[in-house]
């Protein structure tokens, strides 16, 4: 009978499991409505005449890149609050908490996606919550990152057990790999999330995160916290990116310290923004606020695995979207009627559609900004190679992909994150109550569709104008000759509006997939 | 046209601007009582898109030619249909948006086995119940804003 007791549920969740529809695109219901056709002209049309009214506007713009700051460190109360350390325990002991949470929720609970609290918070809430918290507001990714305080909390441990030595790296890290071990794992990610259709699963949820614990500490232990974080740490990497938008910096003042940093973390102006390695260190910090964007249109130097990054970023932002069309329905069609179908759950014709999109998508963008950059080189006769201006114009991109990622998600984030109010009671699936909340209903009407068409509409608009205004910027400080400067921008308006236009148009499609 | 011209496109702005808000402004007809017959042919659903706006007080008269659970998703809705006659869902439709409607067959055997499962069933029939009925996607409710 206690045999019984055992086996019984754990049939009904192998049932659950097998009858569970597969959905792709990392987890969660779509529900919001495509756009208008109405209002997708009108908004095409506003980003056209918006570039144009800002290119004539910015003509006038100096070459120097400064931008308004405010230090919150320095307000009496508030600096002292947000200097203290003993703030951050609770958040950290929480994050940590969370990671061990979410997989042992995972290996142990019910095995149906909407009744285990680890899909509905790694996909929804994690993922695309944190991406919004990132960009609007600052990375709050560096503060709460589980994987480099587990890590802090072994340093800590080590330097106890052997009273007087400080932890030191197994080796040094070898300088060409750059940014590339973050980009090869991230470009996995992206795949469990738009092609892998079993990533709705707990349990593989679970295990991709224990697989990646591994790397992560593996990878901070051998090459140095701030060096894996920097090079390897894929979500480090992608946020940090993200929060080159948001309205907060940390900044180093006292720049002696750069030389002793893993990284060249100086920008050509001699300023240290945004390193975490350097502002750990340092005892003349500011975490500063600043306009939206403004962290996108420094001089620094991007290399070529950086580059990649935005590109990666930009393709994928794009093809998650753009893999629920019908459009993209039409060629996993061509694919399957091409390669047969497949019985086998994982390995069919569908994922192969898919990881093609993951893994062609990039390239396809990447060799479209070449042909717009090369169009630029031709344009402004300066001498400056095609592969430079692709990487100092890249940055400017990065607004039009967030606001995108903003109108794509926003619906899903209000409607299908309040899962995670019952789920906080019941995170197992296993009838508890632990906060009284498992009865609670979503409000599926939290959000009218008007609403959302307007705030997708306003914000990809903005996100244009901010693309636009950065690209002139960099322009201007690229180009001595005020002409260049003006003819350089048309190649690069070109693409930003087709950038956008096809931002738009993926929002006025239905979700079919 | 010269390019560049900020009068000329300030002037697109502008009329663009205005354009939309007078689209977003129009609308605001009163909610009405909607009979909607659907039916259900071989797992196929007619209409494929059905179409309501906020409001509305929305009666779905399903009707199908095999037995099983007809489910409005996110509304989360769920009845058996396929039975002698159409079977009612009456619901308000006060969230917009644009929600998945989906059918899971079920069949005579899979009744008894539901009647038997206060005794503990053990598993292999349930296994049955899978192997008879997929869910199938049939279409979507569209909610528009009014």
């Amino acid at each position: 009978m206690t045999k019984l007791k055992v086996l019984l549920p754990l049939a009904a969740g192998a049932i659950a499991l097998a009858a569970w529809p597969a959905y792709a695109h990392g987890f969660g219901e779509r529900t919001e409505l495509p756009i208008p056709l109405v209002w997708f002209l009108i908004g095409a049309a506003i980003v056209v005449a918006a570039s144009f009214v800002i290119l004539s506007v910015f003509l006038r713009a100096k070459s120097s890149y400064s931008y308004w700051r405010f230090n919150l460190l320095g307000v009496p109360v508030l600096g002292t609050v947000l200097a203290s350390g003993w703030l951050l325990l609770p958040i950290k002991l929480l994050s940590v908490f969370l990671l061990g949470l979410l997989v042992a929720t995972g290996l142990v609970g019910d095995q149906s996606p909407t009744l285990n609290f680890t899909p509905t918070f790694v996909w929804v809430i994690w993922w695309v919550g944190m991406a919004f918290v990132v960009a609007l507001l600052g990375n709050l990714w560096a503060l709460v990152n589980p994987w480099k305080i587990l890590f802090e909390w072994c340093e800590w441990v080590y330097g106890k057990l052997r009273a007087g030595k400080r932890f030191t790296p197994a080796a040094a890290y070898p300088r060409p790999w750059g940014m590339w071990p973050a980009l090869v794992l991230f470009a996995g990610f992206v795949w469990a999330q738009d092609a892998y259709p079993d990533s709705d699963l707990p349990n593989r949820v679970a295990l991709m995160t224990v697989a990646y614990t591994v790397v992560t500490l593996g990878g901070m232990a051998v090459f140095g916290k701030h060096v894996w974080l920097r090079n390897g740490e894929a979500f480090s990497v992608v946020f940090r990116m993200f929060a080159r938008f948001s309205p907060t910096e940390v900044r180093t003042t006292d720049t002696g310290l750069c030389g002793s940093c893993s990284h060249e973390c100086l920008d050509r102006e001699g300023e240290c923004v945004d390193c975490y390695e350097c502002f750990e260190r340092s005892q003349n910090r500011e975490l500063n606020l600043r306009p939206f964007a403004m962290g996108l249109g420094r001089n620094e130097r991007v290399s070529n695995d950086l580059l990649a990054v935005v590109v990666v970023l930009l393709a994928t932002v794009t093809f998650d979207g753009f893999s629920a069309t019908s459009a993209w329905v039409d060629f996993q069609s061509a694919i399957v009627d091409a390669f047969g179908g497949s019985t086998n759950r994982v390995f069919n014709s569908l994922t192969l559609a898919d990881t093609l999109g993951v893994l062609l998508f990039p390239v396809g963008f990447f060799l479209v900004y070449l042909f717009f950059s090369q169009f630029m080189a031709q344009t402004v006769d300066e001498p400056i190679g095609v592969m430079e201006l692709a990487r100092i114009f890249a940055f400017s991109l990065i607004p039009i992909a967030l606001a995108y990622n903003i109108a794509h998600f926003i619906t899903l984030l209000l409607i299908q994150g309040q899962l995670v109010i019952q789920l906080a009671s019941d995170p197992l699936g296993f009838d508890w109550d632990l906060f009284g909340t498992v009865d609670y209903t979503i409000n599926i009407a939290i959000i009218n569709a008007r609403v959302v068409w307007f705030l997708s509409l306003g914000v990809i608009v903005l996100g244009h104008v901010l693309a636009v205004y950065l690209s002139h910027v960099v322009a201007a400080r690229t180009f001595r000759d005020r002409s260049a400067v003006l003819s350089s921008q048309y190649p690069m308006l070109t693409l930003m509006v087709i950038y956008t236009v096809i931002s738009l148009w993926i929002i006025a499609q239905p979700i079919v997939a | 046209m010269k390019l560049g011209n900020p009068k000329v496109g300030l002037l697109v702005l502008g009329s663009a601007l205005l354009l939309l808000l007078g689209i977003a402004a129009c609308g605001g007809s009163d909610p009405e009582e909607l009979d909607i017959p659907v039916s259900i042919v071989q797992e196929k659903m007619s209409p494929e898109t059905i179409e309501v706006k906020q409001g509305d007080t929305v009666t779905l008269m399903v009707e199908s030619d095999q037995k099983g659970d007809f489910h409005l998703h996110t509304y989360d809705i769920e009845k058996e249909v396929g039975g002698a006659g159409p079977v009612d869902f009456i619901f308000v439709a006060d969230a917009t948006g644009r929600f998945r409607i989906t059918f899971h067959a079920t069949s005579e055997e899979h009744e008894e086995n539901e009647h038997e499962e206060g005794e503990e069933g053990d598993g292999h029939e349930e296994e049955e119940e899978h192997e008879e009925g997929e869910e199938v996607d049939l279409g979507f409710l569209e909610v528009n804003p009014r």
